[in-house]
């Protein structure tokens, strides 16, 4: 504990301590300066008084002008909305036309351009057995491979093509197994893979499944989708590859709010388990977050190992 | 926030961005009062801070199809109101002092009236004092620059860590810090004996 700390250093963690926002070695050190400082122990009294002071001047809004707010905006979303149905469709598919799915951005933008490359060259659907419908099946398009032009004026395109297609069966039908283990690493949507997990996850008992959560666990970009792995994962806290994962998370996840519920749930369903004392120690050394720390702390007290590595 | 309400946040931003207006209707709802009181505290003005609510929101409609779970949505929509309210507090080129009284569009209006009074007193002279002291608050709110203000009255006000102030304002846990610490040592020698 660093018991030489200067007044000016203790006044601005003081600032922080007001606001529950220092670690719990500051907080100790803080204590230590301030039951031996008469200056700094006045100034922690005057921050209380300023924001004792300082809360009676907080606004709240009336609801009513909450509501006007929320009148006008509807009114003017509808005004866009509206407007946007009015337009030509390639209008209404640049970004700022409103919504429209993150997903399809690229097949959108490939279309674009397919059309309007088809207005300006395509032969018309008549003409082209097998080719496509202009207009009515440009969204398909995905890429334009080559183009040939012939004496005759036409021209020949070579394109891939996206369709659309449906699935229908049971969670334990192979396909569709296949299907939402598949969606749980989709590169694009986020959205996507907390759907697959959320199906998957009443069948956490088959090893491919928690395979895929554990790989989410571990990888995912997105906290979210990590902590809806993690949720899934919970009934089988106690199944040694998901703790061995579940301590490499404690570890090294940068989400303080993953680590947090990843420590909750090894802790809550800890036995006898030496190398979960080990880690706990590991994280008393490093970890930033207070409630991490404290919760290794009361976990490491109740396994009767020492609080440090020695 | 628990995760359940994690999932269900997300569940409603998919489905607003595939253009589902009663999902898009929940999800503001989910954050609105939290904007415009952010608004109305950094502000002072019922008429600036619905402005700022109308300018938000329609940010959000407008660029909910970028938002790819990057960051929290919370964060997002914080970032576009705390930059919508900064951009009002440096266009505002005369601030010697705030007052209490502003021109809204219904004509003049005092903001310690139309301010919801959480604890009413009927002693008069207990009245008074509060009333006093909530100006010199507020004039002392105003002696701080756009920043410091805003992160203060996130972290004061709102309760945010400091490190989502740090996100929404584009800036460290610890630029945030300073900023939190230069607004209280500014308050507090403005209130002087008062505080």
């Amino acid at each position: 504990m660093n018991t030489n700390l200067k007044c000016e250093d203790c006044q601005e963690l003081l600032v922080l301590e007001a606001y529950g926002e220092l670690s719990v070695e500051q907080k100790e050190t803080v204590e230590a300066h301030v039951a031996a400082c008469v200056g700094c122990h006045e100034e922690r009294t005057a921050l209380a008084r300023l924001h004792a002071a300082v809360d009676v001047a907080a606004i709240e809004p009336s609801l009513e002008l909450l509501s006007a707010c929320r009148q006008d905006l509807y009114r003017e979303v509808a005004e866009i909305s509206a407007a946007t149905r009015a337009m030509p469709f390639w209008r209404r598919m640049l970004p700022e036309g409103g919504f429209w799915s993150m997903a399809a951005k690229p097949a959108m933008a490939m279309a674009l351009f397919a059309a309007g490359f088809a207005g300006a060259r395509l032969v018309p659907a008549s003409g082209t057995p097998g080719g496509p419908a202009a207009g009515a099946t440009m969204s398909a398009v995905r890429n334009v491979r080559y183009i040939e032009p012939s004496a005759d004026g036409k021209v020949r395109i070579v394109y891939d093509e996206v369709r659309q297609r449906e699935l229908t069966g049971r969670v334990d039908d192979q396909g569709v197994r296949e299907m939402l283990l598949t969606a749980t690493r989709d590169p694009e949507d986020p959205g996507l893979r907390v759907d697959s997990m959320e199906v998957l996850r009443r069948r956490v008992e088959h090893e491919d499944v928690r395979t895929a959560l554990v790989r989410a666990l571990e990888t995912d970009g997105n906290e979210g989708v990590r902590l809806k792995a993690l949720e899934a994962l919970k009934p089988f806290a106690g199944h040694p590859a998901v703790r061995t994962a579940l301590t490499r998370v404690l570890v090294a996840d940068k989400s303080a709010t993953v680590r947090t519920q990843t420590i909750d749930l090894l802790v809550n369903t800890r036995r006898d388990e030496p190398e979960l004392a080990g880690v706990l120690q590991e994280l008393m050394r490093r970890e930033e977050n207070s409630y991490i720390r404290q919760r290794s702390q009361t976990a490491l007290k109740a396994m009767n190992a020492s609080l440090e590595t020695f | 926030m628990q995760a359940r309400e994690l999932f269900d946040e997300s569940s409603l931003i998919r489905a607003a961005q595939h253009g589902d207006h009663e999902a898009f209707a929940s999800l503001i709802r989910l954050y609105d009062q939290n904007v415009l009181r952010i608004a109305m505290n950094l502000l002072r003005s019922p008429d600036e801070a619905r402005d700022v609510y109308q300018e938000a929101f329609l940010r959000v409609y407008r660029n909910l199809h970028s938002f790819r779970f990057d960051c929290r949505f919370d964060t997002w929509l914080y970032r576009i109101a705390t930059n919508i309210c900064l951009d009002h507090l440096r266009k505002r080129k005369v601030r010697k002092e705030e007052s209490a009284v502003v021109e809204t569009r219904g004509g003049a209006l005092n903001l310690l009236e139309s301010v919801e009074e959480h604890r009413a007193d009927n002693n008069p002279q207990r009245r008074l004092l509060a009333s006093e002291l909530r100006q010199r608050i507020n004039r002392a709110l105003a002696g701080l620059t756009p920043r410091e203000r805003i992160v203060f009255e996130l972290r004061h006000y709102q309760g945010l860590r400091l490190r989502a102030i740090g996100e929404a304002l584009g800036t460290t846990e610890e630029a945030a810090k300073n900023c939190l610490f230069r607004a209280t040592q500014k308050m507090r020698a403005a209130l002087g004996d008062h505080a």
